[in-house]
């Protein structure tokens, strides 16, 4: 799950799969569009829905945090 | 009689002193506390005017995140009769120094952390750091009152207030001269129109150094009304973003629509419910969907939905179109009509007046709002700000705005396009030419082009040399603003010419 997440987020917002740093919304990585872009499309190819709640900083900051909010939401399936 | 934006924060330091003026992450300021700590600023203005003996009337940067000091530095800086131009912290060096270069300030307003940054652009000249301006007591003497007095009663309301850097084609960004007369004009309509009083909050948005801000900060200048800096992460974060504006009880947002468009797209309005706060919903900058803005609607019916348009260059805005009657999805919503005192000219390709719906034209612009010009960039202001071709009889100037436009049947102004290749793109007003002036200047790179792909919402860059996104993004990161590098690079043997031996746009838009 953590290559698919890293290579939607690198063809989304190019780089920011890679990104190892702590922050890629604040690193201008990844704008605010794109994270709407990410979330639609982590919807479709997970067939999932991700609560408007769950779009923060925590849950977006960077690769490990979306893969970890994505094991969540998907264990509780 | 109204000469300059002063007027306001005189007035309503002394009806509203104690009544906040300004928060932001670290705090608030009153109107009281504002207008005191922009004269000790301008104070510090008076005192290096006078040792290095240069006139007033003079280039002022300002260099600071975006916080309310910046704003009070604005007012420090035009008390003296000075103008201000923000420069955004985050922006890559070497165009920092070309803005620098174009503007020439006399004097930078910076904090003490940001100070070596700054210098860093080739600047040599006078700093006023803002945490100490005012300690010496003698900024506060019945002296230093007069003196600043004097250099406010000597501002003509065609002085420029403030200049705002934008794209230019050539990778020099254009510095936008907007005088007191072109703010106090718009702002007048903008309180009229929109019924603002003391009584309201605003949600800031738009960065200093885009005139969207204008709106925000005049508007609570002028009632008394309360200005609320959003903290920009927010803008990312829906649900958090709108219980801000819940828990401050926010009456107007003048944003982007990409701003809006991430609330409604992650369907954020369903969590937290505005209606009993949120009054007025404008926006301005780029098109608005009407697909994103009926979630809007859907969900804050009764709230004013208003759809601002124009170009930095007419102070902020020229037309606007309240949103009175239902629309599809699919529809186009309209830029609607010319504000009061100013005179929108729909011109064909002959320079003849379009009326009627049957054809399309550049939108052109008279008023009072219209800018100087571009600061210290005669050529540049020679091409866009004309004499007006329906005019022989006297000099009349008109701004030719690049917008292609047309009538709908219901007399109001439809955008359709650009004439040239300029771009809106998260809000930010980019030249394409920019773009590609600074991949040129990349080693190895004989051709490029610069496409926008409008339905993915990126920046597509052609290359006629294989070349990495990761690795060109690393070597434009320090050239232009993150919000210009490409989205997406295509790589091909050579870029198609069209007849003329340019490069084929149209050819490269069906790559896409």
């Amino acid at each position: 799950m953590e290559e698919k997440i890293k290579a939607l987020m690198n063809e989304i917002a190019p780089g920011s799969g890679d990104y190892e740093g702590d922050n890629v919304l604040e690193s201008g990585i990844m704008d605010s569009l794109q994270v709407v872009e990410l979330v639609v499309t982590l919807e479709e190819e997970f067939d999932i829905e991700i609560d408007p709640e769950l779009v923060t900083e925590e849950n977006f900051k960077n690769l490990k945090a979306v893969v970890s909010m994505m094991e969540n939401l998907l264990g509780g399936n | 009689m109204q000469k300059d934006v002063l007027k306001w924060l005189d007035d309503t330091a002394v009806r509203y002193s104690d009544k906040t003026a300004v928060t932001d992450e670290n705090g608030s300021i009153t109107w009281g506390g504002f207008r005191d700590k922009s004269r000790a600023i301008a104070y510090e203005i008076l005192k290096i005017q006078k040792e290095s003996g240069y006139d007033c009337k003079q280039p002022v940067a300002v260099y600071m995140e975006k916080c309310k000091e910046v704003l009070v530095s604005f007012m420090g800086i035009a008390y003296c009769g000075d103008f201000y131009s923000p420069i955004d912290v985050d922006m890559p060096g070497p165009r920092a120094a070309k803005i620098i270069e174009t503007l020439k300030p006399r004097i930078v307003i910076t904090t003490a952390a940001l100070k070596e940054q700054f210098d860093s652009f080739g600047y040599d000249g006078n700093y006023v750091i803002y945490e100490t301006a005012g300690d010496d007591p003698d900024s506060r003497s019945e002296e230093t009152r007069k003196a600043i007095d004097l250099k406010t009663y000597e501002i003509i309301d065609t002085d420029i207030l403030y200049v705002l850097f934008t794209s230019g084609s050539t990778g020099t960004p254009k510095g936008v001269s907007i005088t007191h007369r072109g703010v106090i004009d718009y702002i007048d309509w903008v309180t009229e129109q929109f019924s603002i009083t003391s009584e309201d909050s605003f949600g800031n948005q738009a960065p200093f150094y885009f005139d969207n801000s204008i709106l925000d900060i005049y508007s609570c200048m002028k009632m008394g009304a309360e200005l609320h800096i959003i903290p920009h992460k927010l803008f990312f974060q829906p649900v958090r973003l709108l219980e801000y504006l819940q828990e401050n009880r926010i009456s107007t947002i003048f944003w982007v629509p990409s701003a809006m468009i991430v609330v409604s797209k992650l369907k954020a309005l369903k969590k937290v419910d505005l209606s009993a706060t949120l009054k007025r919903i404008l926006f301005c900058g780029e098109v608005m969907p009407n697909k994103q803005l009926n979630i809007w609607r859907s969900f804050l019916p009764d709230a004013l939905y208003a759809n601002l348009y124009g170009p930095t260059e007419i102070t902020d805005a020229c037309t606007f179109y309240i949103v009175d009657r239902e629309f599809s999805d699919e529809e186009a919503l309209p830029i609607g009509k010319p504000m009061p005192n100013t005179e929108i000219l729909v011109l064909d390709d002959d320079d003849k007046l379009v009326t009627g719906t049957d054809r399309t034209g550049e939108l052109c612009v008279r008023g009072t709002g219209l800018a100087k010009g571009y600061y210290n960039n005669p050529e540049k202001t020679a091409a866009a700000f004309v004499q007006n071709p329906l005019n022989t009889a006297v000099p009349d100037v008109i701004y030719r705005t690049g917008d292609v436009v047309r009538y709908n049947e219901y007399g109001e102004i439809m955008y359709l396009s650009r004439k040239d290749f300029q771009i809106k793109h998260l809000g930010h007003r980019i030249e394409l030419g920019e773009i590609e002036t600074a991949v040129d200047s990349l080693d190895g790179i004989s051709s490029c082009c610069c496409l926008y792909d409008e339905k993915m919402q990126k920046i597509v860059l052609f290359l006629d040399v294989p070349m990495e996104l990761q690795d060109l993004r690393d070597k434009l990161a320090g050239m232009i603003p993150e919000y210009m590098i490409p989205g997406r690079v295509i790589c091909t043997d050579s870029l198609p010419l069209n007849a003329n031996g340019k490069i084929d746009r149209v050819k490269l838009k069906e790559l896409l």
